[in-house]
């Protein structure tokens, strides 16, 4: 079972954020979203979230249309990680976190409890609990929203398919954070969720991801496993940079060197 | 839900020991002094003297309906202010300073004047009528504010506080001139509308009144852990599985009921709405399962307290109580705008 999406049309005002474009996200694996600024990579996720509707199109999760999953019963199977933070109020780190776990109003708040902290650490969060949410940094921040997001699907439920919808965790997180969010991804992957990361640097994506879909204006130019999907050519055409495909002897990793500036607007 | 900390118990003790303390000085001081044993006496208690025929119509007929409409009225605006902040995630909202408060005060006053125009039943008039005129006017305003300040799904508090000042001086204007032109008694006093008063309500009101004002305090505590999670933003909160759209509306429907039946029992009374939240947030955080019962218990206390004050510091005159709570609530606005200056919300 699996989030699947098709021919996903969003409009909005005179502008076509999104032409037909898809997706499919499968447990197991952490699902890379590439694409220029502006691209719709954000509004595909909003879209796969529920938070947008597209106009056109179809998305189901476990064979049964978005649509008609009540909202409880979706939250307790998907948890969303947006860029917005608009939290003014002197929550601590800890109560926002337990906010996740509002989908799930049974159990011991012992149990909660354990959910919250485990998920902290995971993020590398744990120190920050007790601290107010408005006077942490941005990246701080980020992974405690990311450890909300995990708190909100940390258990399985009974045969479904759990989602995790990323948008650029990595944003504002230094070196170490970038990868400590990812194998975050991975880790939550390897227990059975499908996860969908958006993502800006091709080389986190080689990384880090199983399957990579590129996006440019709104349309999907690519998709499938990282390696094969991110070529030189492709990336040429849709940042108008050149590139170097470089492969590491000693692990046989690919990653990417850019050379020189755009050519062109893409 | 994860049980709130312990804390809170301790919280909700004190603020309810100190709106027992402050109904009996409510019941006990005033121009006539009622020792607290005699009414402890009055009440079945077996302690002191048994109060004296003036004794018990003073306590009965004055000081109890007065003390449980202060009570209900403060519970309610400070309860209805702390779910209007939720609303909008700002501590700055405040059903008065939005001008749902005065957008009912100018409704009702037009009903009262209308009513004696056309000569219709004082009783009726003042018992149904005017409540249900109140509530039109704080949803018109609410609906008007709430409209005009949202774009692109943020509420933008800036324009919400501007649109709330719109409607405050028209609502100002038109109760001004209601009161020039209007030769019903009640009305030329234009005080009881811009500055509140307790004074007014007897047993009937406050038959109608207290369980209309009990609808928001008992049912707004239960949308706590939803408020929780609209903190986090609209969509945040509807990821989590909550309604958002059924949520909003119900609760500001519930703040509508809130403030429409204040105003129109004793009139505006400001800024408790603002004062009462941000103090209890400082002391125990914003976690609404905590915040919004304790907001109705400082609340009702503050208003006790307010009331009391305002019929014996200047005895036998009374000052308005809704200038009290301006007295305090401006200077509180002002230390709460400097605190939130530098975010972006307010630029």
């Amino acid at each position: 079972m699996s989030l699947v999406a098709t021919e996903l049309h969003y409009r909005t005002g005179d502008r076509d954020l999104l032409c037909s474009a898809h997706i499919h996200l499968q447990p197991g694996q952490v699902h890379a979203l590439l694409g220029p600024n502006g691209a719709g990579k954000s509004t595909l996720l909003r879209v796969l979230s529920r938070e947008l509707r597209p106009q056109r199109g179809s998305i189901a999760l476990d064979g049964r249309a978005l649509d008609r999953w009540p909202g409880e019963a979706l939250a307790q199977v998907r948890a969303v990680m947006s860029q917005r933070d608009q939290l003014l109020f002197a929550f601590t780190a800890g109560e926002v976190v337990t906010m996740g776990r509002l989908p799930h109003p049974g159990g011991s708040a012992a149990h909660h409890a354990d959910i919250v902290e485990a998920a902290l650490s995971l993020c590398g969060a744990a120190h920050l609990r007790d601290r107010h949410y408005p006077t942490l940094s941005g990246g701080e921040r980020a992974r405690v929203q990311l450890a909300r997001a995990l708190a909100q699907i940390w258990e399985p439920i009974d045969g479904a398919t759990r989602c995790l919808l990323l948008d650029e965790p990595t944003a504002s997180q230094d070196l170490a954070h970038q990868h400590l969010c990812l194998n975050v991804a991975r880790a939550f992957a390897a227990r059975g969720v499908a996860v969908l990361v958006v993502l800006h640097d091709p080389n986190l994506v080689l990384m880090h991801a199983d399957k990579v879909t590129v996006m440019c204006c709104g349309e999907v130019l690519a998709c499938g496993p990282a390696d094969e999907v991110l070529t030189p050519a492709l990336l040429r055409r849709t940042y108008g940079i050149d590139v170097r495909l470089l492969r590491d002897a000693e692990t046989g990793r690919h990653w990417l060197q850019v050379d020189g500036t755009p050519h062109h607007d893409p | 839900m994860v049980a709130a900390p312990g804390t809170s118990r301790l919280l909700m003790l004190s603020l309810s020991a100190a709106l027992l303390a402050a109904a009996a000085l409510a019941l006990a001081w005033g121009a006539l002094p009622i020792p607290l044993s005699t009414i402890l006496n009055g009440f079945g208690l077996p302690v002191g003297e048994p109060p004296q025929p003036f004794e018990t119509a003073t306590l009965l007929h004055l000081r109890l309906p007065r003390l449980l409409l202060a009570a209900a009225v403060g519970a309610a605006l400070a309860i209805a202010g702390t779910a209007m902040q939720g609303l909008v995630r700002n501590p700055l909202a405040d059903p008065g300073l939005l001008g749902l408060s005065s957008g009912a005060a100018l409704t009702a006053s037009t009903v009262m004047v209308l009513g004696t125009v056309i000569g219709l039943d004082a009783m009726f008039a003042s018992r149904w009528l005017l409540p249900a005129a109140a509530f039109a006017g704080a949803a018109l305003a609410a609906m008007l504010v709430l409209h005009l300040a949202r774009h692109d799904g943020y509420t933008r508090v800036a324009t919400l506080l501007l649109a709330g000042l719109a409607i405050n001086a028209v609502a100002g204007a038109g109760i001004g001139f209601l009161a020039n032109v209007a030769d019903d008694r009640a009305l030329r006093s234009v005080t009881f509308w811009m500055f509140g008063s307790l004074g007014r309500a007897g047993w009937p009101e406050l038959t109608v009144a207290v369980p209309l004002l009990l609808l928001p305090i008992l049912w707004l505590p239960r949308e706590a852990a939803s408020l929780n999670a609209l903190l986090l933003g609209e969509a945040e909160a509807g990821h989590l599985g909550v309604d958002v759209e059924r949520l909003k509306r119900r609760v500001m429907i519930l703040i509508i009921v809130a403030v429409g039946t204040s105003v129109a029992v004793a009139g505006i009374i400001g800024f408790v709405g603002l004062i009462v939240p941000h103090l209890l947030r400082l002391w125990h955080g914003p976690d609404h399962r905590v915040l919004l019962p304790s907001t109705a218990l400082g609340g009702a206390l503050l208003l006790v307290l307010g009331d009391t004050l305002s019929r014996n510091l200047l005895a036998p005159a009374e000052i308005p109580i809704g200038i009290l709570t301006a007295l305090i609530g401006g200077p509180f606005f002002l230390i709460l705008l400097l605190r939130y200056r530098h975010r972006s919300e307010l630029a």
